[in-house]
């Protein structure tokens, strides 16, 4: 022991000389001096009689000054549902259409040429605007920004530019893997409200520029509205130049913020996507978050530091730098100002580990919520938070918004000073209380996006897995509103048709049906031909079997599920199919005979189907809508519907070419279907026999 | 349509007279205030001092990337990158002499492994099993000695922001901020970085890389398409390999692989500091003789010899996938100290930046044939002759062959008409104003200057940029378009739907 001690004293004397020489010193040794003072600007409030509150702080550090606005206007209030994307597009048309005096072009010509930006926009929950200028150029530039928040033109050229963009950006919207797990856990999480929206082509569609000008009336105002200003200027000066732009602006309606409505039913749930082009799956795992007021805020943002924030949070260290399960990793527990935000853990991992790694997440969180966290991860994620606090002033950009948003949202202006008080109080039992409180491992929503035949284990050894249909909304039909005439006209029309046909009694009487046929396809590697067999027994159940090059297959519906049963035995259908059976009942002249009083049949007018002179019937069978094509003489030529194919959806023109008669009515023997004015499929039935005895034993999986 | 356009003509003659002068002084006032220091190991350090917070940055600039990579071990540059967080000798380990043993194991256990598995498919399966459990365990029992995340740990507790790392091909940079008092910890950390790495947890570390090459690529559209494009458009040079590796390539490097590149490129001659913010440089000109003065002067290694000879017609690749489609086009152009890298820089701001840009109003705003288009004046840093590229995003039901032919036509313009006075001048008014708006904050400030330095050999180059692009003529415009914009000398990748084969 004597020993011992003598070496150590030995050892720290040769190591205090080396020192004198370099001196260096490993970081644990090493003493820092205090830190210098942070100098909190003292930011000017000024409150102008419409409403609007300035916040105004000098910085002469560069020549520019900068703006940036909020104020109250948001898609989950302001937004009919039917015509999502109102808000965005308004927001975004206010500046690329220009005002009275200048148009969008001009502005852009201006703006380019001063190398100064103007940008608005409108997002959930606020509208917002920044603008950006170096000094000299200040006056012109914020004419433009008064401008477009006072006086918008919305000019129809931008809206329709807008619509371009967004119908573009829905079609593409499941191309990333990422973007997909994004918005959809995101859905999962808000589904029973307004945040749970898409844009969609249909939605797009309906707005009008008489929408953005009503919008924007309603919205857009001082009241309520926050203006920081901040850089290089004079404040007396710019307190006389921002009354100049704005003063006379007009109030309007009620200037009280809202808080959006999240009805949330803490039920969990286990997600599956399917992407098969992706060798790595998107995991999301979580529920509710919570709001910046709420009191254990302070204990939230430590315990989500330790869990999965940082470097050094549990989930980078375990599942990262441990185990090598994954490169992006990580936990945030979302705050709002005034609606709750998202909890969520995220992992990407190769398809091969998707169980193993949500099994670790989960194992995580359940963790937080068992057993206190270590003195030491309390300690590096408190003092990492305290130490880093000067960071919050070192951009002017950063201390102006903060204040802009603390303002705008009426929390205090010292809120980020009052969660410092918070976070120095901070204990373990705290974080191990709210952790108990706010995280419900048992209670969480699951969303995993890849290719499941990859997967380590299927999925369904978690639980029931919902498979989410992420396919987009084919654009609603531009149907001409229907009068009772053309809907009278249209029944009328249909039972003509029928009676042409057999009669409605006839087809109603239809139990079952089975054909025995042959088809053509055309696929991407060429014409495939198959003989097939098909039997319909109403309303629910569909049996197919088809000898294709590839092998026999036979696809299965019993109304609640459809499979293919192949050699290896039952597989899920894909969801093209599973559509393509749907689409298929619901055109069925049987099930329309069966449910004539549920259908809606409208006269859309004459026109023409293929090169025949025709009449338009457009059916509406529950929510899906089709046309039936019918000659003078009543005789149908035809249906144009939305389908499915492994590429997504398209509209099919189906041809009816040979009608023949079985036991009194008459049905289709050889029909040619076009997509995109090619032929896709062709179609030749051998023979038709009804009311069969059917085995209801094909039906049970 | 005819009025607005007299008017925005009218907006932009009063251009030309902007007041900028005094604007210019600000940025060369700026540029006096930058001191360089050279060590006697080589080591450039550039310091800025700025004090409206007590913050600093710091930037590590390494000139190291994926371009100084061989055929075999693609992605060790960024492999490297990620190591470098893994601690050194005294950072990280609870003994470093056990550990040291215990990854020699895991070598040894790896090799054997890798001996067996590259016979193929003459490999005993069973054999192979078996060593690689040996190699798992190998590698558990080396993990009992590591200190996890130590480093980053130090930085965080100590109030570090914005740590992190990145590997391009002709760099490679570490940076992070630190409240102001603490500089010394990054001398202090940082220097030990890269005088006693310890390559610890290298092969879990692999798997993580392997998980970042399959989301950046492999599950990414538009990575999938960027690395087709980068291995057509180049047969010769190291800028055609993906910077994130070959896939079999991050299964079979070794650590002494990492180690042999690290003591190749890593030398104080390759490195460049910047540090920004609030410090006396009187002290730490001190601090970094003590802490970086020790980092022995190593071997100059061998230059990258490797040239992309001249196309011969143009390059095309398709990438099938259920998705809509996107294209890229390149053109070959010289390197970032070519005379005219500046008229490159010009024309990628005339033709694809902002809301002006000449490809933008033709195709977004008037055809309405694209929803995005870019122009890129160099993909990669440009250390060696890169590619100019062309991005566009057709609108929904247009395709990329309207886009690519609007592009073209584009080009052709610039090639045949003069582009006119107060056009250019605006150009010249936004490069003035932008240089002056990336001078903002300190990260992005430390960044350019060790970017500058590195590759330009001088970080004055940066501040040059601006007079070089304030001297450009119509003429010089309409030479360099005609030089680059050939279709001998392009590249095109697209994504193309597999439905699409059919027709």
């Amino acid at each position: 022991m004597k020993y011992r001690l003598n070496t150590c004293f030995f050892l720290v004397l040769f190591f205090g000389m080396a020192g004198f020489i370099f001196s260096q010193t490993h970081y644990k040794d090493l003493k820092y001096p205090e830190l210098g003072n942070v100098e909190m600007p003292e930011p000017e409030i000024v409150k102008l009689e419409n409403g609007m509150t300035v916040v105004l702080v000098e910085d002469h550090e560069f020549p520019f000054i900068k703006m940036r606005a909020e104020y109250i206007a948001g898609a989950v209030w302001g937004e009919p549902d039917d015509k999502t994307g109102l808000a965005r597009i308004t927001g975004d048309v206010m500046r690329s259409g220009g005002f009275e005096s200048m148009t969008g072009d001009e502005i852009d010509e201006k703006l380019e040429s001063l190398a100064a930006s103007v940008e608005t926009w409108i997002s959930d929950v606020y509208g917002g605007a920044s603008v950006n200028t170096i000094k000299d150029h200040f006056d012109v530039v914020a004419d433009i920004f008064a401008g477009v928040m006072k006086t918008p033109a919305f000019p129809q050229d931008k809206l329709d530019l807008a619509k371009i963009e967004a119908k573009s950006v829905i079609s593409r919207r499941n191309d990333d893997p990422g973007d997909i797990a994004d918005r959809e856990f995101n859905r999962l999480i808000y589904k029973n409200s307004k945040f749970d929206r898409l844009e969609e082509y249909a939605t797009i569609d309906d707005i009008s520029r008489e929408n953005l000008v009503a919008f924007h009336k309603k919205w857009v105002r001082p009241n309520g509205m926050v203006l920081g200003v901040w850089g290089d200027f004079d404040k007396k000066v710019m307190i006389q130049k921002i009354k100049d732009l704005f003063e006379d602006w007009e109030p309007a309606g009620s200037s009280e913020l809202r808080k959006p409505d999240v009805p949330y039913d803490w039920s969990g749930s286990l997600n599956l996507i399917e992407k098969n082009d992706v060798n790595q799956s998107n995991i999301l795992i979580g529920h509710l978050g919570g709001t910046k007021d709420c009191p254990d805020y302070a204990a939230l943002i430590l315990m989500n530091q330790i869990l999965g924030g940082g470097l050094s949070s549990r989930m980078f260290t375990r599942i990262r730098s441990d185990s090598g399960f994954a490169y992006a990793v990580g936990a945030n527990y979302g705050t709002n100002f005034f609606h709750p935000g998202t909890f969520t853990m995220t992992c990407l991992t190769k398809s091969e580990r998707t169980v193993a790694a949500i099994r670790a997440m989960l194992r995580e969180m359940r963790l937080m919520t068992e057993q206190s966290v270590t003195e030491k991860e309390l300690k590096v994620a408190k003092e990492g938070w305290l130490n880093s606090y000067v960071f919050n002033f070192d951009s002017m950009d950063e201390i102006v918004r903060r204040l802009v948003q603390y303002s705008y949202n009426g929390y205090p202006l010292d809120f980020l000073q009052k969660t410092r008080a918070g976070i120095e109080k901070v204990t373990k039992e705290d974080i191990l209380n709210a952790a108990k409180n706010y995280l419900h491992p048992d209670k969480v929503h699951i969303l995993v996006v890849g290719k499941p035949e990859d997967f380590d284990q299927p999925l369904s050894v978690l639980g029931t897995v919902n498979k989410i249909d992420i396919s987009i909304p084919e654009p609603k039909k531009q149907i001409q509103p229907a009068t009772a005439d053309d809907l009278a006209q249209g029944k009328k029309l249909f039972t003509e048709m029928m009676k042409k046909l057999g009669g409605m009694e006839k087809m109603a009487a239809v139990k079952n049906v089975t054909f025995d046929f042959e088809m053509s396809q055309v696929t991407p590697m060429g014409e495939m031909n198959m003989d097939a067999k098909r039997t319909v027994v109403y309303p629910d159940f569909i049996y197919m079997e088809m000898n294709t090059p590839q092998g026999d297959v036979e696809i299965i519906s019993n109304g609640e599920e459809t499979w293919l049963q192949v050699p290896q035995g039952p597989m899920d259908a894909p969801e093209y199919i599973v559509k393509q059976l749907k689409t298929g009942m619901k055109t069925d002249l049987t099930m329309l005979c069966r449910s004539f009083d549920r259908i809606k049949v409208q006269y859309a007018g004459e026109t023409t189907f293929g090169e025949k002179k025709a009449r338009e019937l457009l059916v509406t069978f529950d929510d899906f809508t089709f046309s039936f094509f019918i000659d003078d003489q009543n005789i149908p030529l035809g249906k144009r519907f939305d389908s499915y194919t492994p590429q997504g959806p398209v509209t099919a023109d189906e041809f009816w070419q040979e009608l023949k008669n079985v036991d009194g009515i008459l049905q289709l023997f050889k029909l040619e279907t076009l997509i995109d004015g090619e032929v896709a499929s062709k179609v030749n039935i051998r023979t038709i026999v009804f009311n069969t005895d059917v085995d209801m034993n094909l039906f049970v999986k | 349509m005819k009025n607005s356009r007299i008017r925005s003509f009218l907006w932009t003659l009063l251009l030309v007279f902007v007041p900028l002068a005094g604007f210019t002084q600000g940025y060369l006032e700026f540029e006096q205030k930058i001191e360089k220091v050279t060590l006697p190991n080589g080591l450039v350090v550039l310091l800025l001092e700025k004090h409206e917070a007590p913050v600093v940055s710091m930037v590590t600039f390494a000139d190291v990337g994926a371009a100084n990579e061989v055929k075999g071990i693609t992605g060790i540059a960024h492999l490297f990158e990620h190591m470098a967080f893994k601690g050194t000798t005294t950072v990280g380990t609870e003994d470093i002499k056990a550990e040291k043993k215990a990854m020699e194991k895991e070598d040894n256990t790896f090799n054997a492994w890798l001996t067996e598995y590259r016979k193929g498919d003459k490999a005993d399966k069973e054999k192979l099993a078996i060593l690689q459990e040996e190699h798992k365990s190998a590698m558990e029992k080396a993990r009992e000695y590591v200190v996890s995340n130590e480093l980053g740990q130090a930085i965080e507790i100590a109030g570090g922001s914005g740590l992190n790392a990145g590997t391009g091909y002709d760099l490679t940079v570490y940076f992070y901020n630190l409240p102001s008092n603490k500089l010394e910890l990054w001398m202090s950390l940082e220097s030990d970085r890269f005088l006693n790495p310890v390559l610890r947890e290298f092969y879990t570390e692999k798997n993580v890389v392997m998980e970042e090459r399959r989301m950046r690529v492999e599950s990414s559209p538009f990575g999938r398409l960027v690395e087709e494009f980068l291995c057509i458009a180049y047969k010769a040079h190291p800028y055609g390999e993906p910077a994130v590796g070959h896939m079999s390539d991050l299964m079979t490097i070794t650590r002494q692989d990492a180690l042999d590149f690290f003591k190749t490129n890593y030398t104080p001659q390759n490195l460049v500091l910047a540090i920004v913010g609030d410090f006396q440089t009187k002290n730490v000109k001190k601090l970094l003789q003590t802490y970086w003065g020790r980092i022995p002067a190593g071997p100059e290694r061998e230059p990258v010899d490797t040239v992309e000879p001249p196309q011969l017609g143009q390059r095309q690749v398709e990438v099938d996938d259920f998705m809509q489609p996107i294209v890229i086009i390149g053109y070959h152009r010289p390197d970032r100290l070519h005379k005219d890298n500046a008229v490159l820089d010009a024309i990628s701001d005339l033709l694809g930046t902002g809301r002006t840009c000449r490809l933008y109003k033709s195709l977004v705003k008037d055809k309405k044939i694209a929803i995005q288009i870019q122009a890129v004046s160099g993909v990669t840093s440009l250390k060696y002759p890169g590619l100019f590229a062309f991005i566009a995003v057709p609108s929904q039901g247009h395709t990329i062959q309207e886009c690519e032919d609007s592009v073209y036509e584009e080009i052709n313009r610039l090639k045949t008409e003069p582009v006119p006075r107060d056009e250019l001048a605006a150009l010249k008014t936004r490069a003035k104003v932008n240089f002056l708006r990336s001078l903002e904050g300190n990260q992005g400030l430390a960044f350019q200057l060790a970017t500058s330095e590195g590759l330009d050999g001088d970080f004055h180059a940066m501040f040059k940029q601006v007079e070089k692009i304030e001297a450009i003529t119509p003429e010089d415009i309409q030479r360099v378009s005609k030089q680059v914009f050939s279709r001998r000398n392009r590249t095109v990748a697209k994504i193309v739907p597999p439905e699409k084969e059919a027709e």
